[in-house]
């Protein structure tokens, strides 16, 4: 892990992103909730651009 | 200062102000904080910034010159700063043009009545950069030969403009404008390199196409409307577009990626993608896979860049791509592994893990952040995910299997694959009047049924990511899901499929020749000739 220095609010809103899309593989994988590709490319495209969006704003 | 100032100097006296010599290199002086260019080298301001005129070494000071016999012309002449009221000393440069904010305090007096700026008492102070000795002629920026028989050029007050021809700070031999007997002239100034960059003047979004076409000297116009074109081509317009904003540089030089606003870009258009698959199909993937392939070659293509930006020496930067290249391989690695772990069953575990890694950004964003864990749990996630959405069961037998059925005895009422093909060859098969069942439950392979030529078929597959091919239909893409149910004549012999196929593809046909996926020189040697109703499911059905 590169060290860095305080907060990084990127990681943050990442972390959070990635977390919720691990949470919802969960329910799927346990049963709970039936994912389709109609949820999955929202919740991917979400992660995704969540993360790039918080990197490129953090990094202005 | 005013003009009652006490400190003002004697205007009947200027000689006295002016010290005969410079003070030496390294003196105490702010002027030496501002980055001095070596002597006959091009400041770096643009022509017309009076750093640049200020920065330029003019006058050498050596031997108490007059600043009235001095060639510079750079001696204020507005604001009647007449020259024997300033107590600016003969190492000190008179900044034409000049403002006194831009002006140190008691460095440089500006023109325009600037020298009345100067704080009382501030000691005059001469130019401490570099000074040439007495004697030595200025001469123009370096790789400038003058022809023979020029004299030394006089300085204009700049340099830096002569490069790019625009008339000022150059110098002019005497004899004026005529060319030299030889070829080459070094007053005309070389053409600069064509290269290509995004025009900042002919522009309508990135000026993409405005420097396109003037790298190719066509009309702009012409590359907006293959733009445009694109777009409808899948999308591809606005790929190819947003590709070339990100990698041709502007006309500074700088590229738009390894910069945060490509950044910010790209992930505000990736979240209008996540709100616009909320209610339709994914853009840019349609109903098939689309631009998703252009997309992972950007995205490794970008990683490849980043990768080897910044360092020096083919070796190094070769190092850097092959590094990226193995830990792409690595991330690539993980992904097929996860893929095949949720297939198997162990898509909670996997899941678990996207979890953990997203604690761990969470934490780590508390202790300086830890991006890079984004790509790991990116790369579980996504298979995991399609697993998930796909409905890929990897839990059956895999391999390849071949049925080539004599008799409907012989025909299984369910056929499971893990991984692998089934190909079932029906056409010797005489159905009984009615309706026949056929079940395929594949995970990731491919089935190839070829049904018997007076079958009225109906099919009810679902596909996760893949492809379905029907008697006379062909479906393809994410959640592929085909329902025929003709309705059939009376007495009709009907084949009724259900197919559940995660990854992959299935394929009915009448005759070898129907297929697309399969290999149709497979069952060749028993091909029976042509089938007139090929393209029809169920011969003689209501619609």
């Amino acid at each position: 892990m590169r060290p860095r220095r305080g907060f990084d609010a990127a990681s943050l809103v990442s972390g959070i992103a990635v977390a919720a899309l691990g949470l919802v593989l969960l329910l799927h994988f346990a049963g709970a909730i039936d994912l389709s590709f109609g949820y999955l490319w929202p919740a991917l495209f979400a992660t995704v651009g969540a993360s790039l969006l918080a990197m490129g704003l953090s990094d202005r | 200062m005013t003009p009652d100032d006490p400190t003002r100097p004697d205007p009947e006296e200027p000689a006295r102000d002016v010290p005969a010599e410079p003070a030496p290199p390294g003196a105490d002086d702010d002027t030496a904080e501002r980055e001095v260019p070596a002597f006959g080298e091009p400041p770096a301001a643009a022509a017309g910034d009076d750093t640049a005129e200020r920065d330029a070494p003019a006058e050498p000071a050596s031997g108490g010159a007059d600043p009235a016999e001095r060639d510079v012309p750079a001696e204020p002449t507005s604001g009647g700063a007449d020259p024997a009221e300033r107590d600016v000393s003969a190492g000190d440069e008179p900044a034409s043009g000049g403002t006194a904010d831009d002006a140190p305090a008691g460095d440089e007096p500006a023109s325009g009545g600037a020298a009345d700026d100067t704080p009382a008492g501030d000691e005059p102070r001469p130019w401490t950069g570099h000074v040439p000795p007495a004697g030595d002629a200025p001469r123009p920026f370096p790789g400038h030969v003058p022809s023979e028989g020029d004299e030394p050029p006089a300085w204009a007050g700049e340099v830096g403009a002569g490069r790019a021809g625009a008339g000022r700070g150059g110098w002019s031999p005497p004899g004026g404008p005529e060319r030299p007997a030889y070829g080459w002239d070094p007053r005309v100034p070389a053409p600069p390199p064509r290269r290509l960059a995004r025009s900042s003047s002919d522009r309508v979004l990135g000026g993409v196409a405005g420097g396109l076409g003037r790298y190719f000297g066509l009309d702009p116009l012409i590359f907006r409307l293959a733009f445009v074109l694109l777009v409808f081509a899948g999308g591809a317009g606005v790929a190819v577009y947003a590709l070339g904003w990100l990698f041709i540089p502007d006309e500074d030089g700088r590229a738009a990626v390894g910069r945060s606003r490509w950044m910010t870009a790209v992930g505000a258009v990736v979240l209008a993608c996540a709100v616009l698959s909320l209610v339709g199909d994914p853009p840019f993937l349609g109903s098939g896979f689309g631009l998703l392939p252009f997309a992972l070659l950007a995205v490794v293509g970008v990683a490849l860049y980043r990768a080897s930006r910044g360092e020096q020496g083919t070796g190094r930067v070769l190092a850097r791509v092959g590094l990226a290249l193995v830990l792409i391989g690595v991330a690539g690695a993980g992904s097929v592994a996860a893929f095949l772990g949720a297939g198997v069953g162990a898509g909670a575990l996997i899941a678990s893990a996207v979890i953990a890694l997203g604690a761990a950004l969470v934490i780590s964003a508390f202790h300086g952040g830890a991006r890079w864990l984004v790509v790991p749990a990116l790369a579980l996630a996504f298979p995991a995910g399609l697993v998930a959405a796909a409905d890929v069961d990897l839990t059956g037998p895999w391999g390849e299997r071949e049925y080539r059925l004599a008799s409907v005895s012989e025909l299984e009422p369910r056929y499971e694959v893990g991984a692998g093909e089934v190909r079932i060859d029906m056409r010797d098969v005489d159905l009984p009047a009615g309706t026949t069942d056929v079940a395929f439950d594949v995970g990731m392979g491919y089935v190839e049924l070829l049904v018997p030529r007076d079958a009225c078929v109906a099919s009810n597959i679902d596909i996760g990511v893949g492809y379905a091919g029907t008697i006379g239909h062909g479906h393809g893409g994410f959640g592929v899901d085909v329902d025929e149910r003709p309705v059939p004549p009376s007495g009709a012999k009907t084949l009724r499929i259900a197919a559940d196929v995660g990854l992959g593809a299935i394929e009915v046909a009448r005759s070898p020749e129907e297929l697309h996926v399969g290999d149709r020189d497979r069952w060749r040697e028993r091909d029976r000739g042509p089938i007139t109703a090929a393209d029809v499911a169920c011969p003689g059905a209501r619609s």
